[in-house]
């Protein structure tokens, strides 16, 4: 596998007609990671992937896959070497099973015919049953099986769980898991569903808007951030955040909430000064600083679509 | 098996023109008796005060004449009528659909997931659709010489390879229209209708304008008449298909999916 | 040897729950000194999360000493472990815990006061008659 990171983006714009879908998108994942890539529906997630798959031209800026912009012969090669499953998961409905099994073979001299009897075996999907006649979940684990067996260094997903039960949704993640140990290969994934991103992802990026928001290993941010709980005896003060890093505060009543995202105790320091009667850090899960980084205004969305 | 993707698309629109065309084609080497019965009749209509007034009557005049004999009669009905008319509507249907058709059933993605070009997709719907095309151009006319011995008449199998070449180039051209209006929208609709007026449109046009004259190159008039094939048509045929062609290819180029 | 599945949005890191799952199986005897743990691939996979986490956490219980890391063979929980003898002085503890609950039952005494009084003598309220920090 590569140094370099296997995807980048810089400064990356993409306008559909009127519509903005990409503004300054800067992204970078690294080789043999699962990356997810989180943002509530509309943010340009799917619009990021297709470009960076040539089936749309950005406006402006830069991506590379493999270190190859996605045009022409180069966009062949991302391509042969990378397995994409879309959101909507459609593939030829005039086919069965084993046909675009066949199809797709054709196209990867590197496809691994063992995987493929595995995954026909583990997902439970007869060879000889029409595409059209498959619910969406027995699309999903063909579509997976279709992007598992490609012998792709990169495989990107658009919301691989999406319309899944949470038992078939972690069966595809499990797939997911279970490959990317054999096999060496970088995962990227977008998604809304903060869980999972949670679950098995060790570099994240929120996009907001057509632009990147927070990203790094999810290790390192859940680090960076905490939760600061002061009460009081009687009315919470008004208090002001002077340590550097950004910082959500939220006053209830006797009780103030800090969410910060600068690591180290300058902030807890400063905020011991206010002499609370109860003082709580505690740690930040993904979906707080996800909602903490979109736009607030639209929080009362964001809320909703979060799983 | 980009070819055989194409070809799982279109096959049932590619088995019905085959049949329709070759049934047409055969159906009038069999009416062909029962309308020589009806020709007195004509000729009797032909002569009325009122035909000859409208200048009617010198149009059925000429059409009789022409249908006096076997190859006439096939070349008016068969050639001139049926395979020029279903023809064009058929070589437009199996232009239709393509990437952009798929893009509004899903599977675009997919597709363009793959390690090949847009070329190649193209290439490969083309090159199905032109096979597929020269099938149902070169064996319906093969009816012919093969069923006219059964009512006793006789019909060269070069007079119909010479036809079926003919209906073959020209019906590339509205193949290549159906398939450059396809790479445009997105629904099947829009470029099938659009084609087919396009078609009426030079129809009607090309008796005011002789220059449009495509469907007579079509119907083989030329050879028909002189026994010499319309290699200006073809030419001309040839080169306006090719274009339509690069265009498609381009605006697929440049389309965002 | 079955590891309990972490809770991904608990804001603690995966990591750190692997971590102390095996540190308890190894106090409590669960793990034996010497015993190998399930190989990184399998236990990601069976846990259904990522594999670099369960390769930090081997790495940092490596570190802390609780198991060792032997190059092709696997992970083995190390001899300078928490021997059998502290697990067994927690197994006798647990023995007394379970008696004196018996007995304040038998009295009449609920879970709850139980509960309370356990963590108050801790706090050491009603010893030093102040309040604990």
């Amino acid at each position: 596998m590569s140094n370099g990171p296997v995807i980048e983006t810089a400064g990356l714009w993409k306008r559909y007609e009127d519509v903005e879908a990409l503004r300054g998108l800067d992204l970078q994942v690294p080789s043999g990671s699962i990356f997810g890539f989180l943002g509530k529906n509309g943010a340009g997630k799917t619009t990021t992937i297709k470009v960076l798959l040539g089936m749309a031209r950005p406006s402006r800026g830069e991506a590379r896959v493999f270190g190859y912009a996605p045009s022409g012969h180069d966009g062949v090669e991302i391509r042969r070497r990378t397995a994409f499953v879309s959101d909507e998961k459609d593939l030829y409905d005039y086919m069965t099973v084993a046909e675009i099994v066949a199809f797709t073979r054709s196209f990867y001299p590197r496809w691994r015919a063992d995987l493929e009897q595995q995954y026909l075996r583990k997902f439970d999907l007869p060879p000889g049953r029409d595409i059209k006649s498959l619910s969406r979940g027995m699309r999903t684990k063909l579509a997976m099986l279709l992007a598992l067996c490609r012998g792709a260094e990169l495989l990107m997903l658009d919301e691989p769980t999406s319309g899944l039960d949470p038992a078939m949704a972690e069966e595809v993640l499990q797939a997911l898991v279970g490959h990317v140990a054999a096999q060496e290969s970088t995962v990227f994934f977008s998604s809304h569903q903060l869980a999972e991103v949670e679950q098995i992802a060790d570099h994240v990026a929120i996009i907001d808007r057509g632009q990147t928001v927070v990203s790094g290993a999810l290790d390192d941010l859940r680090a960076k951030y905490q939760r600061i709980r002061l009460v009081f005896d009687g009315n919470a003060p008004e208090i002001r955040v002077h340590a550097p890093g950004t910082h959500r505060v939220r006053r209830q009543g006797r009780v103030i909430t800090v969410l910060s995202s600068s690591s180290g105790d300058a902030v807890i320091e400063e905020l011991r000064g206010y002499r609370p009667s109860s003082f709580e850090v505690s740690p930040v899960s993904l979906k707080d600083i996800f909602l903490d980084s979109v736009r607030a205004e639209d929080r009362h969305v964001v809320a909703q679509s979060v799983a | 098996m980009l070819w055989h993707k194409a070809w799982l698309e279109t096959r049932w629109r590619f088995i019905i023109a085959l049949l329709i065309l070759t049934v047409l084609a055969g159906g009038n080497v069999y009416e062909y008796l029962a309308t020589q019965r009806l020709l007195p009749q004509a000729i009797a209509t032909a002569e009325t005060p009122a035909a000859q007034a409208t200048g009617l009557g010198g149009a059925i005049r000429e059409a009789i004449e022409i249908q006096k004999d076997f190859r006439g009669y096939i070349w008016y009905q068969t050639f001139r009528q049926n395979l020029t008319q279903m023809g064009v509507f058929f070589a437009i249907l199996l232009g239709c659909g393509g990437l952009l058709h798929e893009s509004s059933k899903g599977s675009a993605l997919f597709t363009l997931s793959l390690p090949v070009t847009r070329k190649q997709l193209l290439g490969a719907r083309t090159g199905t659709g032109l096979a597929q095309l020269f099938a149902i151009a070169m064996v319906p006319p093969l009816a012919i010489p093969i069923l006219a011995p059964s009512i006793g008449q006789h019909f060269t199998i070069v007079d119909a390879l010479a036809h079926g070449i003919c209906i073959f180039v020209v019906a590339a051209v509205f193949f290549s229209l159906a398939a450059f209006l396809s790479t445009l929208f997105t629904d099947i609709w829009r470029p099938l209708l659009i084609a087919i007026a396009i078609a009426c449109g030079i129809a009607i046009l090309s008796t005011v304008i002789p220059q449009l004259g495509i469907f007579s190159v079509m119907n083989g008039e030329s050879y028909f008449k002189t026994g010499s094939l319309p290699w200006a048509g073809f030419l001309t045929s040839a080169v306006i298909a090719t274009a339509l062609l690069y265009s498609a290819a381009e605006t697929l180029e440049r389309r965002d999916f | 040897m079955i590891l309990l599945k972490p809770n991904p949005s608990s804001g603690v890191p995966i990591y750190l729950q692997l971590m102390e799952q095996v540190k308890h199986a190894v106090e409590t005897g669960a793990l034996k000194p010497g015993e190998q743990l399930p190989s990184i691939r399998p236990l990601a996979e069976e846990l259904v999360i990522n594999p670099n986490t369960v390769a930090k956490a081997y790495r940092e219980l490596e570190h802390d000493g609780v198991i060792e890391l032997r190059q092709g063979a696997g992970a083995f929980v190390s001899d300078k472990a928490p021997s059998r003898q502290d697990a067994e002085r927690l197994k006798a503890a647990q023995a007394l815990v379970a008696q004196g609950i018996q007995r304040l039952r038998a009295r009449g005494i609920t879970d709850e006061e139980i509960r309370r009084l356990i963590e108050a003598e801790l706090a050491g309220v009603y010893r030093s008659g102040g309040r604990g920090e």
